[in-house]
């Protein structure tokens, strides 16, 4: 393929511009800036059409980096020969793809379908690679080392070329990507955290989760059985304890028509008993009836009767008394002239003592002053004991010391009753004597008489006090009988209605017609009420069965029992229905764990899926890497070393089996790294002229070299100036440079 | 005689893959259909309610949705209603004391007669046999209700789990073979043995997206009877919510937000209170992200659940990689020329360029 000529009718700076093709080498002398890379992008277009990725930076979108500036028509034409035959292909880009016209002319200008209706294969056609490929072995771009490093391997460097990447490991970066996503799937180290790790962990643990709810099914089943034989020990502790107390309810019943029995036969005695009394009563009453009888009355007459004969009594004696009385009157009233006598007697006498006694008051004083006397002296022994036991005491002069000290004592006690002595007399003398005679035998005589009279006057004057009283007492006196005789009337009458058992004082018959009318009304109280108690029984209750204490007992105690075993049973259903329900609880999850068991393995299934695909993926890429390295590590090596050889460089280039570039220099291999920029980058264009030749497998691309020199020396430039222009036998190559001298 | 047709209620289901909040929200739900149609057959005299199995959703229910369950029946008496216990549940039989208005059919073959000449026999689910299914006697003069929770088979053996062999029921004279297990509804009767006909009722409230029928529809059938004859036949639909099912094509969805506005535009008419399945199929190219947790994150308030199930395929031809000189290139030949599914391809090459691309993989 030959390219002849080119029109650009809009495409970035270029408008309406015509371009001369038909030279093997195309070399353009611009300043940078002129629009090497928008020609060459041209004629990209020209050959793959518009590129119709949908990337959406102006540098990546062809279609809105080349929009012309000035606007018109976007596009242009090219003309080149293929198969030596000559077309030309037409292109106009629209907003869209869908706006974009190509079309393919043969020599005689008919449109051709070669390439395709639309000129879509013209460059697949025409080079055997599609578009990607061509863009990234046809232009060689100036100072860029698209392959990275030098001393990396040539497959990193193919495969960064064939991925179109600027870095050498864009296939590590698309198996480390694989790697990462295998990682979160299927994590190789512990703990494992990938997703199909913990959707296994959650698996096993649903496994045991549903075993649980399966177990706790069995355990419900287990448990309802439990609680059904609780329920029935219950029912059947239950029903015991019904009959029991039904038992114990008989028995209480027996007992009480025991109780019964005896209760009316115990008021059928009552009644018996009664009315036999009141039978007897009723004989001592007569035909009297005994709620009638005037007990008050009676008593009241009894009272007075017994209270008139007993002031009879008392009036009778007293009586007795008046005479006693009137006795008594005379005689006092002969004591009382008898005493007078006396004291008329001593009057006189006094009289003449009074005479005498004027001239006694003389020796009167006499008396006292020896009394006085008398006194001192015993106060003043009394004073010599003390002091002399005193001296004793103190001095203890051969004398017991208790005896010294009883001498004070007494001493002492003297001395305080002399001053006492003392003291009274010398402050109180003696009282002057008041009696009427001197002589004392003879004063009290006289006041002997003073008082008998004083009290024969004194019984006189009582004495006809009380005769005035019992004067009263004899009218009061005959009153009285009248009315006891009345009375004692009146109680023999009545009480002759009744039968006495034997003869009685009223007030006995009193207490015995009261109690025998209490006792006939209580009596048939008692009838009455036992016969209303005996009616309330309705019939006679028959005849009590034997009631045994034992036999209540047993009854308590089996009650007792089965009242425990009641409770035992209740709590024994409680427990195992709670444990059931608890049960049924834990087995009504199996359902929620069986969906969710569903899920995750429904989960795993797609992520097994995913992790197939993505380890599948992983190992296809890496084959694909090897495929490609293999297919081009040797041609590119050979080539190289054939470009190498052109270019006049003695190293030559060999590549490990690894594919990494060494120098080989008189036998020896060294690594590149050694030698200068201007080396390596000259190794790294033969390499990729090497890949471009091993590429394009039909018609050969043509090459645009974008001053490719610009680091060799002159004798380097001049080799490889001679390199393209023998390139140029077999491919068309567009030469661009800014420099005169490193024209071709 | 008015009579409803019911089964497969699921009361007690976990609702499993909502979160806890939603699942009670639906289990009550679940419950207050249930409760609903009690006091619609009371407030509307019907005579008996067939409860055709899996009345409950496990075998062991718990205490407190019993009582609640029977004494939704026991309130709605003088209504009858006959229940055969089915593949999920087990029957009242460890239960005390059942309404007086609840009628099992524990222990084989039992038959209850309701008035009017009609018959309701019924066999739990768990005493299929041959030798029941051949031992069952119906009277001919009455008409007859037959209650059969099971999966209905046109052969005459029973050996399979649930089968309901109509090859030996076909000579009974069944006037209405009541089924129950599948939750959607045979809207028309089908026909079964020499005079009568049969159908499954689906069921009262939709639990999953497994139930999004083609029929619609989620409730009981209320069936008249007069002078043996079934005279009238209503659907009540009662469910509170519809499970939906939308499946979006991405195919011309370029960007995330292409696929977003297509489930959107596919969505719109689905009520805010329906679950929603939403399946994304078609080819879709390789620069698409589809994103699907954040599609999910964005769109799952709209609708009171949301799963979001991807069938799309990545949209690769290997003629246009014939010439990809590039390790994409020989990487999709290499996945082509490896012998497996279309599913798994797709996928490895989808997975395979993401990683090529730099872009991180969906799991």
């Amino acid at each position: 393929m030959r390219m002849i000529s080119a029109h650009v009718s809009g495409f970035g700076c270029f408008y309406d511009k015509k371009f001369d093709l038909a030279q093997d080498i195309v070399q353009i002398k611009q300043d940078n800036g002129w629009g090497k890379t928008t020609f060459v992008d041209f004629l990209e277009c020209m050959f793959y059409g518009m590129d119709e990725s949908r990337k959406r930076s102006v540098e990546e979108n062809f279609r809105v980096k080349y929009r012309p500036f000035q606007g018109g028509v976007f596009g242009g034409t090219l003309t080149f020969t293929y198969q030596n035959q000559t077309y030309r292909v037409e292109r106009v880009f629209g907003e869209k793809p869908s706006q974009d016209t190509s079309k393919v002319y043969d020599t005689n200008n008919f449109p051709t379908s070669l390439f395709g209706e639309r000129a879509e294969r013209l460059g697949e056609t025409l080079f055997g690679v599609d578009r990607e490929s061509y863009r990234r072995s046809v232009y060689l771009p100036q100072g860029e080392i698209p392959t990275g490093a030098f001393t990396d391997d040539i497959k990193g460097k193919l495969t960064a070329l064939l991925a179109s990447t600027n870095q050498t490991d864009g296939e590590t970066d698309a198996v480390a990507i694989l790697e990462k996503a295998e990682r979160e799937l299927r994590s190789k180290r512990a703990p494992y955290k990938g997703k199909l790790d913990e959707i296994d962990a959650r698996l096993t643990q649903l496994t045991t989760l549903r075993a649980e709810a399966a177990r706790a099914a069995e355990l419900s089943a287990s448990y309802t059985q439990k609680e059904k034989q609780a329920v029935a020990a219950l029912q059947s502790a239950e029903e015991g304890y019904a009959q029991t107390e039904r038992a114990l309810s008989e028995y209480e019943r027996r007992k009480e028509r025991a109780a019964n029995r005896l209760a009316y036969e115990q008021l059928q005695n009552r009644v018996t008993q009664a009315e036999s009394r009141l039978a007897a009563l009723d004989e001592f009453f007569g035909q009297t009836t005994p709620r009638t009888v005037n007990l008050a009355g009676i008593r009241a007459a009894v009272d007075e009767y017994y209270t008139l004969k007993a002031e009879e009594e008392r009036l009778q004696s007293r009586w007795a008394e008046l005479q006693t009385l009137t006795n008594e009157k005379e005689r006092a009233l002969g004591e009382l002239a008898a005493c007078e006598k006396a004291l008329d007697t001593f009057r006189m006498l006094s009289q003449a003592q009074q005479r005498k006694a004027k001239g006694e008051d003389v020796h009167e004083k006499k008396e006292n002053k020896k009394r006085k006397g008398k006194r001192m002296g015993y106060a003043l022994i009394a004073i010599c004991l003390f002091l002399g036991a005193l001296l004793i005491g103190i001095s203890q002069i051969n004398v017991d010391a208790v005896l010294g000290w009883s001498f004070t004592g007494v001493g002492g006690l003297g001395l305080l009753i002399s001053m006492r002595i003392f003291w009274k007399n010398a402050f109180s003398p003696a009282p002057k004597s008041t009696d009427a005679f001197a002589d004392k035998t003879l004063n009290e005589e006289y006041e002997r008489a003073k008082t008998e009279h004083a009290a024969a006057q004194e019984n006189y004057q009582r004495l006809c006090e009380r005769e005035k009283q019992f004067t009263a007492l004899k009218d009061e006196r005959a009153g009285q009988t009248e009315r006891l005789q009345a009375l004692d009337k009146a109680i023999q009458a009545f009480l002759q209605n009744f039968a006495f058992a034997q003869t009685y004082d009223y007030r006995a018959a009193l207490c015995s017609l009261q109690e025998n009318v209490e006792s006939h009304a209580a009596l048939t109280e008692e009838v009455h009420v036992a016969k209303e108690q005996l009616a309330a029984f309705g019939e006679e209750p028959t005849q009590a069965e034997n009631i045994s204490e034992d036999e209540y007992l047993t009854l308590k105690r089996k009650k007792a029992v089965l009242d425990s075993e009641k409770r035992a049973a209740s709590e024994s259903k409680a427990y195992y229905a709670a444990k059931r329900e608890e049960a049924q609880l834990q087995a009504a999850k199996d359902g929620t764990y069986r969906a969710e068991e569903k899920a995750c393995a429904a989960e795993k299934a797609r992520l097994e899926k995913r992790l197939f695909a993505v380890r599948a993926a992983k190992e296809l890429i890496i084959r694909a890497r090897h495929n490609l390295a293999a297919r081009y590590l040797t041609p590119v090596e050979e080539g190289c070393k054939r470009y190498v050889l052109a270019m006049g460089i003695d190293k030559s280039v060999r590549f490990s089996a690894d594919g990494i570039p060494y120098a080989e220099e008189r036998g020896i291999l060294k690594e590149t790294d050694y030698y200068s920029k201007g080396l390596r980058g000259l190794w790294d264009f033969c390499i990729r002229l090497a890949l471009a030749d091993c590429m394009f497998t039909g018609e050969k691309p043509l090459l645009v070299l974008d001053d490719p020199f610009t680091d060799l020396d002159d004798t380097k430039t001049e080799l490889g100036k001679k390199l393209l222009r023998t390139l140029s036998k077999d491919r068309q190559i567009v030469y661009c440079t800014c420099k005169q001298e490193r024209m071709l | 005689m008015k009579i409803i047709h019911t089964a497969d209620i699921h009361l007690g289901s976990a609702f499993q893959g909502l979160s806890l909040q939603k699942a009670q929200i639906r289990q009550t739900e679940l419950l207050d259909g249930f409760r609903r149609l009690c006091v619609f057959a009371k407030e509307n005299g019907v005579a008996a309610v067939l409860l055709v199995g899996d009345l409950f959703d496990e075998k062991h229910v718990v205490k407190s949705l019993m009582q609640q369950t029977l004494s939704f029946i026991r309130d709605a008496a003088p209504v009858a209603f006959f229940y055969v216990s089915g593949n999920h549940d087990e029957g009242f039989e460890d239960y005390e004391p059942l309404p007086e208005n609840f009628y099992t059919f524990a222990g084989g073959w039992k038959s209850y007669d309701i008035g009017e000449n009609i018959l309701v026999t019924g066999l739990d689910t768990r005493r299929f046999s041959m030798e029941n299914f051949t031992s069952l006697r119906l009277n001919p003069d009455k008409y007859n209700f037959l209650l059969l929770h099971g999966e209905r088979t046109d052969s005459a053996n029973a050996n399979a789990a649930y089968a309901i062999p109509l090859g030996i029921l076909k000579n009974q004279p069944i006037d209405y073979l009541a089924l129950g297990h599948y939750h959607q509804p045979d809207l028309q009767t089908l026909p079964v043995g020499v005079r009568g006909v049969m159908r499954y009722c689906g069921c009262l409230e939709g639990r999953g997206f497994d139930e999004i029928g083609e029929c619609g529809g989620r409730g009981f059938f209320l069936l008249d009877i007069q002078n043996k004859r079934l005279q009238g036949e209503k659907f009540y639909s009662v469910a509170t919510r519809e499970s939906r099912l939308a499946r979006v094509d991405i195919s011309h969805c370029q960007t995330y937000f292409d696929v977003e506005n297509a489930v959107l535009t596919q969505t719109k008419d689905v009520p805010q209170k329906d679950p929603v399945k939403i399946v994304l199929c078609g080819n879709y190219r390789s620069e698409l992200k589809k994103d699907l947790s954040l599609l999910a994150t964005r769109l799952q308030e709209r609708f009171f659940y949301l799963r979001i199930k991807d069938e799309s395929r990545l949209a690769i031809d290997p003629k246009d990689f014939a010439n990809d000189i590039s390790q994409r290139g020989e990487f999709i030949r290499e996945a082509y020329a490896q012998p497996m599914s279309e599913e798994q391809r797709s996928e490895i090459i989808e997975v395979g360029l993401k990683a090529l691309a730099g872009e991180t993989i969906d799991l």
